[in-house]
């Protein structure tokens, strides 16, 4: 198991490396002088061959490229063109909203997906299992801005019951982690359907029921665990839907987190903290990934032992 | 009752290398056909293609005349969708609407699909270190959510359709890449692909003639339902004003200057909303109905 | 006077599929007394393996005829008192040991499973029990093995925990459905040993279901031989093999290759077996038959003693075609 970890670990490093580079590459990219855009229309060529060195944008590509990743070692994530404060600071100030809608929004995945996914593929065909499809076929099509929307007309303004916009109590996150939690939830459905049914036909299912196991407990506990691999699977992908459909959730509730940041700085053409933000997602997602093998190590003993045999 | 009599080898071998000609096509229409499901997407999506082509006929007004003195209008006979905060008529920018949300779709998975494919196909098929550095990239490309690259890809090349249409065209290449390297691999190890090279064939020629027929059938199904994707996303991303701009009728700005008005008049920033989700709904359905069609057991 | 522990009449169990209702047990009888292991031959689609899930109701077809076990209705139980039979008093085990065991659970949990099932013991009763039923299906160093998953043993291994499991709570009738059938040889050779003398300690009745007549030989009492979802003889095993009645049945013996076979090429019998669901008139074998007549083509055979203890279904032995004719 440790060695499982310690491979993991070691596999992370070469995927940070990529995003680095691929992040430094896409700013390389962005039309324009970032020193001109910086010092403005009506600057003198001196003032902005200042901004110039101060960015280090005079030096050699080469050389920006180990100042960057020097500066990342250090965790420095470059300054906002826009506020001039630290871009990190600013992500940290707004991380954790984000953090808790996502979290709240996956709690409300996995408890509306899996219990949707369940109920469907204990009845195969019936009237509850075309429902539950429906259900999260409407989902997957549903776009999440117009849920928001919808759900801020009927609950803050029709029945005036939950607040539309903001971010600073907890009554604020219950719209949004419900909107980026349904559609993600209908996706999970699906996938804990085909994968229950997947598993419901196996031999060992019929080895527990000759046994005289309960219907109940053979779902819950024979099947489940074995239909958990292909479930983490979705549920960390969704994690990073949630994620990006932060973005856009944020952005209609008015919420201030990391999501809304990456729009506005976009808006503002503040490409050091697009940049920062880039990498900073990256390396959450890099992380995700890993607590997710995790996950299936914990859950699934063939790959904790040896690969091979899985 | 006589045996069957013994096929002539050659016969057997064509018919095997060459397994979408007429009698499987027939078999997979009929069980598309029989399939309600995919049924209805089938005419959801054809409606609104039909809609996308004739808008300029069919719409009643021009999408983007301004009208001061029919603002914020709720739906009516004269205008059976309402107008918008401009005055303009929303049923005829519904059906202009149309034909941007489907050409970036379809445009972008275009897109996709050829650079997908063909890195995936030369992934599979040549293996070893190309295999490995393609498959390594499209790993940490697919790590990232779809939205934020497309997301970023935007937001490096700046706003607009055409960008729009590049950065969807790029977010959706690592799933191609992935599924046609994994149809050619389990492709290249049957019998008659041995028999091919053993029979002189080149490379392309395998690669045309045996290998691209026979990993069609989960690229038609992931396409149908990435083009569902590709819309959701391109409407997002002009929700957040990346996409097209003002005056231009998408789906997903109009939405988005709709919210301004949403007590007054919330139809503006409804009912782009439901085309957005009943032609993406119409395109899920059908991709389900064909992953049904031509195998229940794919994995797409 | 041996009891009957076990009697299925006029058994049929039909699927409803798409093609149509298809029945793979088409009206069956079979009796198996205490002590006894019956066997049930046939090739793949003649309705042996669906009989024996019928007998355990673990088919999703519905089910017609009569199933008595121990004096007990099976068919007649609800799903809750069913379950206090299974694994209980009648247990099965199946082909394939590399998937029949839950591959997240530890060998350990499972066996305990199939004892709690059933016996309100203590926890460390249960593990007791498990380590015991482990040493007497042959596998060694079971304390360790109590905490191993599925996916470190070995074929062979598998299936005696699986028998294990099912002898957990002393059965009186164990289902073996092709048990050996994915073993390598020798292994096959060990497990039979094993479940004779398990039958021997415990008293446990056997229905085994198998391709292989030379499994029968080494383990059957009397065999009863299916083709098309119907018993087509029956007869202590002994008779199987001296005097077959059947043409089918003598067309399976005569496929079996001896070391003193002269012959160049082996004997098979012409033709395939049919689809199930895929019935016609008249006899089911009468189209590969060497020997059939008009009679056998036109009118289904019933199932006829032709000697003492000794049952086959076929025109050529049966009294009653005299009377038809």
């Amino acid at each position: 198991m440790f060695n499982y970890i310690l491979k993991r670990l070691l596999q992370m490093v070469p995927t940070l490396i990529g995003v680095s580079l691929l992040s430094f590459v896409i700013l390389q990219l962005v039309p324009g002088d970032p020193a001109e855009l910086i010092a403005g229309m009506d600057a003198s060529p001196e003032e902005v061959q200042i901004i110039r060195e101060r960015l280090g944008t005079d030096q050699p590509l080469y050389e920006q490229y180990v100042q960057y990743n020097l500066q990342l070692l250090k965790g420095d994530l470059g300054t906002s063109m826009r506020s001039d404060n630290p871009v990190l600071q600013e992500i940290l100030e707004r991380f954790p909203n984000t953090v808790i809608l996502t979290l709240l929004a996956t709690l409300v995945t996995v408890v509306i997906g899996l219990f949707t996914g369940v109920i469907a593929a204990t009845k195969p065909g019936s009237a509850r299992d075309h429902a539950s499809m429906a259900f999260s076929l409407f989902g997957i099509s549903m776009p999440v801005f117009w849920l928001g929307i919808i759900l801020i007309l009927v609950f803050a303004y029709y029945i005036p019951i939950l607040p539309s916009g903001g971010s600073s109590e907890f009554k604020h996150f219950i719209l949004p982690a419900l909107v980026l939690g349904i559609s993600s939830a209908a996706v999970l459905a699906r996938l804990t359907r085909s994968s229950i049914l997947e598993v419901i036909n196996q031999d060992y299912i019929r080895t527990a029921k000759a046994k005289g196991v309960r219907e109940w407990l053979i779902i819950y506990k024979h099947a489940l665990k074995n239909a958990f691999v292909p479930i983490i699977t979705v549920i960390g992908m969704e994690i990073g839907n949630l994620l990006g459909g932060a973005v856009l959730t944020e952005t209609v509730f008015s919420m201030n987190g990391l999501g809304r940041y990456i729009i506005q700085s976009i808006q503002f053409r503040d490409y050091s903290a697009v940049q920062g933000s880039i990498l900073f997602v990256a390396f959450i997602f890099v992380i995700i990934n890993l607590l997710v093998d995790l996950c299936y190590a914990a859950v699934d003993p063939r790959i904790r032992y040896d690969r091979k045999e899985a | 009752m006589s045996e069957p009599k013994a096929v002539p080898i050659s016969v057997q071998v064509s018919s095997e290398a060459a397994p979408l000609r007429s009698g499987l096509l027939r078999q997979i229409l009929k069980r598309v056909g029989s399939n309600k499901r995919s049924m209805i997407g089938l005419w959801i999506v054809t409606l609104f293609i039909l809609i996308a082509i004739l808008a300029p006929w069919i719409s009643p007004y021009d999408p983007l005349e301004q009208n001061m003195d029919k603002l914020l209008q709720s739906p009516s006979l004269s205008h059976p969708l309402g107008t918008d905060e401009y005055g303009r008529d929303m049923l005829s920018r519904i059906f202009y609407g149309s034909r941007i949300s489907l050409m970036v779709g379809i445009v972008g998975v275009v897109i996709s699909v050829v650079f997908g494919v063909a890195l995936g196909t030369i992934a599979g098929y040549f293996g070893g270190r190309i295999e490995a550095l393609i498959m390594r990239i499209t790993d940490i490309f697919m790590a990232f959510p779809g939205f934020l690259l497309a997301l970023a890809i935007v937001s490096v090349l700046g706003p607009g359709m055409m960008n729009l249409m590049i950065a969807i065209g790029i977010f959706s290449v690592p799933s191609f890449t992935w599924i046609s390297r994994s149809a050619v691999l389990s492709i290249k190890s049957k019998e008659y692909i041995e028999a091919s090279r053993s029979m002189g064939a080149k490379h392309s020629r395998i690669i045309f003639k045996h290998i691209i027929p026979n990993s069609i059938a989960p690229i038609i199904v992931l396409s149908t339902l990435r083009v569902a994707t590709a819309i959701l996303s391109a409407s997002g991303l002009s929700f957040l004003g990346m996409g097209a701009q003002p005056p231009s009728p998408e789906w997903g700005t109009m939405l988005s200057t709709g919210r301004e008005f949403l007590r007054a008049a919330p139809h503006i920033s409804i009912v782009p909303g439901v085309a957005i989700m009943l032609v993406v709904l119409g395109f899920n359905m059908l991709g389900d109905g064909l992953r049904d069609a031509l195998d229940p057991k794919m994995k797409v | 006077m041996k009891r009957k522990l076990l009697e299925m009449k006029a058994l049929k169990t039909y699927f409803h599929t798409s093609e149509g209702v298809i029945p793979a047990v088409d009206g069956v009888d079979i009796t198996i007394y205490e002590g006894e292991t019956v066997g049930i031959v046939g090739e793949s689609g003649s309705g042996k393996s669906v009989t024996s899930l019928t007998a355990m109701r673990l088919t999703q077809g519905k089910v017609e005829g009569s199933v008595t076990f121990d004096g007990k209705d099976i068919l007649a139980l609800s799903e809750k008192e069913m379950r206090t039979v299974r694994g209980n008093e009648m247990a099965m085990i199946f082909q394939e040991p590399m998937t029949s065991l839950n591959p997240v659970f530890t060998i350990g949990d499972q066996i305990r499973e199939a004892i709690r099932n059933h016996r309100k013991v203590s926890r460390s009763e249960t593990k007791e029990r498990a380590i015991e039923l482990l040493r007497i299906v042959g596998i060694p160093r079971p304390e360790q093995i109590l905490y191993e998953y599925p996916h470190r043993l070995s074929g062979g291994m598998r299936q005696r925990v699986m028998i294990a499991m099912a002898m957990a709570c002393s059965p009186k009738l164990l289902i073996a459905d092709e048990p050996t059938t994915a073993l390598d040889v020798t292994i096959q050779a060990q497990i039979l040993e094993l479940m004779q003398q398990l039958k021997a300690s415990e008293g446990t009745s056997i229905l085994l279901i198998t391709h292989d007549l030379g499994v029968v030989a080494e383990m059957c009492d009397r065999v009863a031989v299916m083709y098309g979802g119907q018993i087509v003889e029956e007869c202590d095993v002994l008779t199987l093999f001296t005097n077959p009645k059947h043409p089918y049945t003598q067309g399976l013996i005569k496929s079996m290759p001896t070391l003193d076979t002269n012959e160049r090429r082996l004997y098979s019998i012409k033709g395939s077996v049919p689809p199930p669901g895929s019935l016609r008139q008249g006899c089911r074998f009468s189209p590969r038959c060497e020997y059939a007549q008009d009679i056998c083509h036109e009118r289904l055979p019933q199932l006829e003693t032709v000697e003492d203890g000794h049952t086959a279904r076929c025109w050529l032995h049966s009294d009653a075609k005299e009377a038809i004719q």
